[in-house]
């Protein structure tokens, strides 16, 4: 007898596939990856491609934008929007537990806003290593990783909405909520804080690290530039204090948060009504 | 053993008490016909009994504890829905592909779709299919794996005559096969018949349990068939519906646009004080 949840992996993947969000995805990043490297092939000749524009720097920062987005809203309908239409009832009279079905929509929805960043990408990629050495597709990799691992971090945080609202519209207006929360006000805030409260970069630190965006923001500084030195005091202070570890521990806080979201989305499922 | 023990049920909606301290005992090949008006908390009712909802109390199926072993649970029960709702985009091969592998039983569509006249549905997507198509759907999939237990909810909603005929066939053979079915209905349906005991609910709380006889023998039901035919509409009267529907069926009237009308069920809502 297969697994359950290997079954619900199965059917749950086949639906995200077929999903229209996911061409629609797609799509968008194949624009920005293109943009990306054709940017990126431009400053080849004078800086190479370690010495990014502001340019690229731009589009990296739309990487952060488009990616939590993607992962936040379809994680966040894909708990609520079964439950609207009446079929989760049929779901849960099956022999499956409340857990498994959680897992398996977090999964699904990593595993197909991964194949969107790879699909959106991989033109890209596939120009870049025509154009630039295989150090610089390296890097260019470590980026599609990192925006995996953030993609992973929303989707935990999509299917805890899901699991605490009770409609499509809810969920929708609450992950565009948290994005603009996390994702512009927060940088903002922040900002505030360190000039108003004058804080040193050891308070700094748990903030970013707390927020996923801005770890994956560092992770893709630290992918560039591995001093971290563009990034001044804080720069060097992050990387006296965590050395070697950094991309580790920034990585390691992505994962950690879009855990913990998952496992509070399965507690609060599992008590929840249909 | 007993098929189904509820001690002490209670389930409450925010401050609504949708079910207030239910006792109820089925036992091994017993069956049990749930009634009351809408509202009155039989649906609640039945998916606490299958672990569908969270509950107050102890509900006990086969010797599992629903709450500890509701995937145990669920892989012995069929169950049967109110409202019948599938994932649209799956056909109907599909879902009865599913289904089985999650019972984890090997079964051919044949002996799954046939009963139904469903044969020449398998390649259609259930959103396609017509609400007593998806009925009857409901119906069929409840019977993959040869469940000992069998829960449905308003079975004979969106299902003409000649079908409530076939349903109605299957119970009874179902009961003589040795199955425990506990069925809720929200009128006098002819159904009442075939089970030997009523349980009837009024606004979450337990009125009774009677026996179907004394019901019948108080009550006496008049059922209307009406039949249309060339010479226009016909109309029949019975006290057995089923016998009726029978004995039509085979004199080679065409049931398909026939419909019923029942007795008022207030009437035996006020026998039994419901």
């Amino acid at each position: 007898m297969k697994a359950t949840v290997l079954l619900l992996l199965k059917r749950d993947l086949i639906s995200a596939l077929r999903s229209r969000w996911l061409y629609g995805f797609s799509i968008s990043f194949a624009g920005l990856g293109s943009a990306f490297s054709y940017l990126g092939a431009l400053g080849l000749g004078e800086v190479g491609f370690r010495a990014y524009s502001a340019a690229i720097a731009g589009i990296i920062n739309l990487n952060l934008y488009a990616v939590p987005l993607a992962a936040v809203i379809a994680s966040s309908l894909s708990l609520v929007s079964e439950r609207e239409k009446g079929t989760m009832e049929f779901l849960l009279s099956l022999p499956t537990s409340r857990w498994e079905i959680v897992f398996s929509r977090l999964v699904s929805n990593v595993v197909s806003i991964s194949a969107a960043i790879v699909l959106g990408y991989g033109l890209a990629s596939w120009l870049l290593w025509l154009l630039v050495s295989e150090t610089d597709l390296l890097i260019y990799l470590s980026i599609l990783w990192a925006s995996i691992v953030l993609a992973y971090s929303f989707a935990g945080i999509g299917l805890l909405i899901s699991s605490l609202v009770r409609s499509r519209f809810a969920a929708l207006a609450l992950s565009l909520g948290v994005w603009i929360g996390l994702v512009m006000v927060y940088e903002v805030v922040l900002m505030a804080a360190v000039i108003l409260l004058n804080l040193s970069p050891l308070d700094v630190t748990p903030l970013l690290l707390a927020n996923p965006v801005q770890a994956s923001r560092l992770v893709i500084v630290k992918t560039f530039d591995p001093s971290m030195s563009l990034l001044g005091e804080f720069g060097a202070f992050i990387q006296r204090e965590f050395g070697e570890t950094l991309a580790s521990v920034l990585i390691g806080s992505q994962i950690a948060i879009g855990t913990a979201c998952t496992l509070i989305a399965m507690l609060t499922f599992s008590k929840g009504d249909l | 053993m007993k098929a189904i023990e509820v001690r002490n049920l209670t389930k409450r909606f925010r401050e609504n008490v949708a079910l207030d301290s239910i006792y109820l005992e089925l036992g091994l090949k017993e069956s049990v016909l749930v009634m009351g008006a809408n509202g009155a908390g039989k649906t609640t009712l039945l998916r606490c009994i299958l672990g569908l909802i969270d509950f107050e109390g102890e509900v006990m199926v086969m010797g599992l504890d629903v709450r500890k072993k509701g995937k145990d649970v669920r892989r012995m029960v069929g169950y049967v829905p109110q409202q019948v709702r599938f994932p649209e985009e799956m056909t109907v091969y599909d879902l009865v592909d599913f289904v089985s592998d999650m019972k984890g039983v090997d079964i051919t569509l044949e002996e799954t779709l046939s009963p139904f006249g469903l044969m020449d549905t398998v390649n259609s997507p259930v959103g396609s299919l017509s609400g007593g198509l998806r009925q009857r759907l409901a119906i069929a999939l409840s019977l993959i794996g040869n469940p000992r237990l069998i829960i449905m909810d308003e079975p004979f909603n969106n299902l003409d005559p000649m079908m409530r005929n076939t349903v109605h066939d299957m119970m009874r053979e179902m009961m003589r096969g040795g199955k425990s079915l506990i069925v809720s209905i929200h009128n006098i349906s002819g159904l009442i018949t075939a089970f030997e005991k009523i349980v009837v609910l009024k606004e979450g709380r337990m009125v009774g349990v009677y026996h179907s006889e004394d019901v019948l023998r108080t009550l006496r039901p008049v059922y209307k068939v009406h039949v249309k035919s060339d010479n226009g509409w016909t109309t029949y009267r019975t006290e057995d519906l089923f016998a009726t529907l029978t004995e039509l069926q085979e004199s080679g009237k065409d049931l398909r646009n026939a419909w019923i009308e029942e007795p008022d069920a207030e009437e035996l809502l006020k026998f039994v004080g419901g």
